[in-house]
């Protein structure tokens, strides 16, 4: 299983559109992609347990 | 008897047999070198292809131009922490394995490797997916086991033949194996080519390229596409605004990418849509870096631009600022 070093969920027009990852000290950003292997690797890594950060969606 | 001999010769050897991608290891849109920090277990390297390793840096990766006759480039795999077992994979995508399951397959390359002493184990298997197409777990190694015993693979992933020890030599010379794709329910295939030993030297080399898989039960000659095709085929999985040549997070200033020029300085809502240099497999993951090579934000402004991804055909986005200039780099990744 992938060890991200932090997840958040990302907003537009308060609408949850994806995730910013750090990983291996690289910032990502993920779409809601079932298709996307990172995508994959984050629902996961939720699944063990881990916490997403999520400041709300507001602009 | 001139046109039956042409006709025969094309049937015999059609032209799009090769369901590897970047075989001959030509494209290297990451970097053309993976060292301690980019050479961990099940991570892409030269396009297309990701290391599977019994652990982290146990090899440096480079492209190399050792090669036989027939190729500009070849992978090189050097050891860097003994005794572990290494190896490099490619996953087809689910919609290019047609045509290849359920049907008898062979898998060839060319290697050498530095020297017999320790690597004296190069073992080739073609491993079928069973679980959700395109949802494969990269990383198929379940245990790695003792010298000469052919790793244990995760659920879903099956050995299609028996590998065994090719007695890959000094000098290049060509190398394949055959099976029948015949797991049931199998969605896509995963090529693997691996050293099979647990006593190597640090700095002894295995070199690989020419890497094809096809249907039918003996190999032909590899097929060579041009690097503007290879280019574009591997640009479904990975592509970057970065020229050709320079690796990502490079550092410096040259060949920046604007993505917006001459807005004006109220601080709103600035951005637009680009398209992808061709159509993507899936909805890409994005990464920006700035001018230090740093991923996070773009160079001006310091931010990250905001993703907004709907299409696997273009990407759209934009920053709250006040700049009137947007620029940096940024990579899109939807690997297997």
């Amino acid at each position: 299983m992938r060890n991200f070093t932090s997840v958040t969920k990302t907003y537009y027009n308060g609408e949850h559109i994806g995730y910013i990852i750090v990983d291996n000290g690289k910032t990502s950003q993920v779409p809601l992609d079932f298709n996307n292997t990172d995508y994959q690797d984050i629902q996961e890594w939720i699944a063990e347990g881990n916490t997403v950060i999520d400041n709300g969606g507001g602009e | 008897m001139a046109i039956q001999k042409v006709i025969s010769s094309v049937l015999d050897n059609p032209g799009r047999r090769n369901h590897i991608i970047n075989g001959n290891m030509q494209v290297a849109q990451r970097n053309t070198s993976f060292t301690s920090g980019s050479n961990n277990d099940d991570v892409y390297t030269l396009d297309r292809f990701y290391i599977l390793s019994d652990g982290n840096d146990i090899i440096d990766v480079t492209q190399s131009t050792e090669v036989p006759s027939t190729a500009l480039n070849s992978i090189a795999l050097d050891v860097e922490t003994v005794n572990k077992k290494f190896g490099i994979a490619q996953i087809i995508e689910n919609k290019n394995c047609s045509g290849l399951i359920g049907n008898t397959v062979t898998l060839s390359f060319e290697a050498k490797v530095s020297a017999t002493t320790k690597l004296d184990n190069v073992k080739a298997a073609i491993v079928a997916w069973d679980g959700t197409a395109d949802s494969v777990t990269s990383d198929i190694i379940s245990a790695w086991g003792a010298e000469d015993t052919n790793p244990t693979l995760i659920a879903n992933a099956t050995y299609e033949n028996t590998p065994a020890n090719l007695n890959v030599t000094t000098s290049w010379a060509k190398y394949s194996v055959s099976a029948s794709v015949d797991t049931s329910g199998a969605n896509n295939i995963i090529v693997f080519i691996w050293s099979d030993v647990t006593d190597t030297t640090a700095g002894d080399f295995l070199y690989i390229t020419n890497i094809q898989l096809e249907v039918g039960s003996t190999a032909s000659d590899f097929e060579q596409k041009s690097f503007g095709e290879e280019l574009v085929l591997c640009q479904r999985y990975f592509q970057k605004s970065y020229a050709q040549g320079t690796p990502v997070g490079n550092a410096g200033s040259a060949n920046r990418y604007y993505y917006l020029i001459g807005g004006n300085a109220d601080n709103i809502n600035k951005g637009g849509s680009l398209t992808f240099q061709t159509q993507m497999r899936a909805l890409p993951t994005m990464t920006f870096y700035n001018d230090a090579g740093a991923s996070g934000n773009i160079q001006l402004p310091a931010s990250a631009p905001n993703v907004i991804l709907l299409s696997t055909h273009h990407w759209t986005f934009y920053i709250t600022t006040t700049s009137r200039e947007m620029y940096g780099h940024h990579t899109a990744e939807a690997e297997l």
